[in-house]
């Protein structure tokens, strides 16, 4: 079980701060060395500008990793505020239901295309229309999660203890949905850094000039009929990698903090 | 005094659960209250104890902003009445500073403090639960079926407890169960809530 948990997290977290130690500038363009297959020297091979694919992937990698973090933080926060919103006043709870239910039946991709694109792409446009259209299954289930714990015993003996909202809300309500909100989050970012490849590489993410894994993807497509297979290769694989080890590691946390399963639904599908 | 008048409560779609009960509890007296299962006992001393509002009636004993209710009910399932994942220190602080007089009359023992919930028996938990009661200093006490899931030692150590304590600290009990041999030993009246709620 424990180490389920450390070995994905240790490799994830070994890779990704190899990303962070590359330097923009070390990536540079040698002419000389262009379009070369992978090598000892270029283990991801070099591009048609002869830059090196291994420092190019990482520098995608860690772009990725950021975006699949600040969006899964933005998501949880949104999602638990408007959970307890709802958790309020069964009108606010009504809007609430009402307003998860129409993101959730919106086809994901094409409402985060949209949201992005009318945002004008870019890291900004791509965060937020990751987080907006990332929200509802989290505040589906904190919203349970509030109706849950309200309805205690112990909870509502608090009240006639003399305790008020927020100490209840410190003592009883917060540790009681924040291993939920952690489990939301880790659930969220692989999920959010897969949306981010995809739409970058349709053209409606991240701008060309981002060293995304979707732009290196979607550049690559052109070289590959000329049998540069490695151009997309390295960089798919790389960023499969990194979801699967951190979904691994989600996965393992989820049974290891023993909440309930109720986002299965949404996730494993 | 505690003076209960002209109580009703219905539950959605279901009808009236009782209507105009009356009742009085004087300070340090023992008063049972009695009655099969599901005819609305529990949700009687809820209505009384402030955790539900009637549809009509009064009561004269209301909590004030941040403070205790002076009318503290105890539940029939202590499990659910303590958050499981505090220990117990923190469960009985959550009324206040812990006062060891309490915990001296009600033999809990100091080694129990560290515990999860889980980590104690039914009987011992429910004298944790009487205990965070009682630090409350409540005018009144309504217990609801508190014995019922004990046996009858750890059930007559509890009430013999709870008896001296109504005297000496003039503190009324309502004592809720559907055993009314019970609460004939008990109390000092017994009353049928099937009489009080005709409706
Ligand atoms: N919130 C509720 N919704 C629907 N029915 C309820 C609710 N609370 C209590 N009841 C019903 O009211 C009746 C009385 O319950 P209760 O007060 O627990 O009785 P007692 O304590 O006398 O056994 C039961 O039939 C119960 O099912
Ligand atoms: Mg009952």
């Amino acid at each position: 079980m424990r180490k389920q948990l450390w070995i994905p997290l240790v490799l994830f977290l070994f890779i990704y701060s190899l990303s962070i130690m590359i330097q923009e500038e070390s990536i540079t363009i040698a002419l000389t060395e262009k379009n070369e297959s992978p090598s000892w020297s270029h283990l991801f091979g070099t591009d048609w500008l002869g830059r090196d694919m291994f420092l190019r992937t990482l520098e995608g990698i860690q772009l990725s990793v950021t975006i699949g973090f600040v969006t899964a933080l933005l998501s949880t926060t949104l999602g638990f505020f408007l959970s307890f919103i709802a958790s309020i006043h069964s009108v606010l709870d009504h809007i609430v239901s009402w307003l998860i239910d129409l993101f959730l039946s919106l086809p994901h991709l094409i409402t985060l295309i949209l949201i992005s694109f009318v945002l004008g792409g870019g890291f900004r446009g791509v965060v937020i229309g990751l987080m907006l259209t990332h929200w509802p299954v989290i505040t589906r289930v904190l919203r349970a999660e509030w109706l849950q714990i309200q309805e205690m015993p112990y909870v509502q003996m608090s009240k006639q203890l003399g305790k008020g909202f927020w100490w209840r809300t410190k003592h009883h309500f917060l540790p009681h949905l924040l291993p939920q909100m952690m489990v939301g989050f880790t659930l969220i970012f692989p999920h959010a850094i897969l949306h981010e490849a995809a739409i970058t590489f349709l053209g409606f993410g991240l701008s060309a000039e981002e060293p995304a894994i979707g732009v290196i993807l979607s550049e690559s497509m052109q070289y590959l009929s000329s049998g540069m297979w490695w151009l997309a290769f390295f960089p798919g694989v790389t960023l499969l990698v990194m979801v699967v080890l951190f979904q691994w590691f989600a996965n393992t946390w989820k049974h290891y903090i023993e909440r309930d399963r109720s986002y299965e639904t949404y996730f494993n599908n | 005094m505690l003076t209960i008048s002209n109580l009703t409560y219905h539950i959605a779609n279901k009808g009236y659960l009782f209507q105009n009960v009356t009742l009085s509890v004087q300070p340090g007296e023992i008063v049972g209250l009695t009655g099969h299962s599901g005819i609305g006992k529990s949700t009687f001393a809820k209505v009384v104890a402030g955790y539900l509002t009637p549809d009509e009636g009064t009561i004269n004993r209301v909590q004030n902003k941040r403070q205790p209710h002076p009318v503290q009910l105890i539940w029939q399932h202590p499990e659910q009445a303590v958050n499981p994942k505090w220990r117990i220190k923190k469960v009985l602080e959550e009324a206040g500073p812990i006062d060891d007089e309490w915990l001296e009359r009600l033999q809990i023992h100091s080694s129990w403090l560290k515990r999860f919930p889980d980590q104690l028996s039914g009987g011992e938990l429910q004298r944790i639960c009487i205990a965070r009661c009682l630090m409350t200093r409540p005018d009144f006490i309504i217990a609801d079926e508190i014995t019922t899931m004990l046996d009858p030692i750890t059930q007559a150590d509890i009430w013999d407890v709870l008896r001296q304590i109504a005297k000496t600290e003039s503190i009324g009990i309502l004592a809720i169960s559907h055993h009314y041999e019970l609460l004939e030993r008990l109390t000092d009246r017994t009353l049928s809530f099937e009489t009080l709620s005709k409706k």
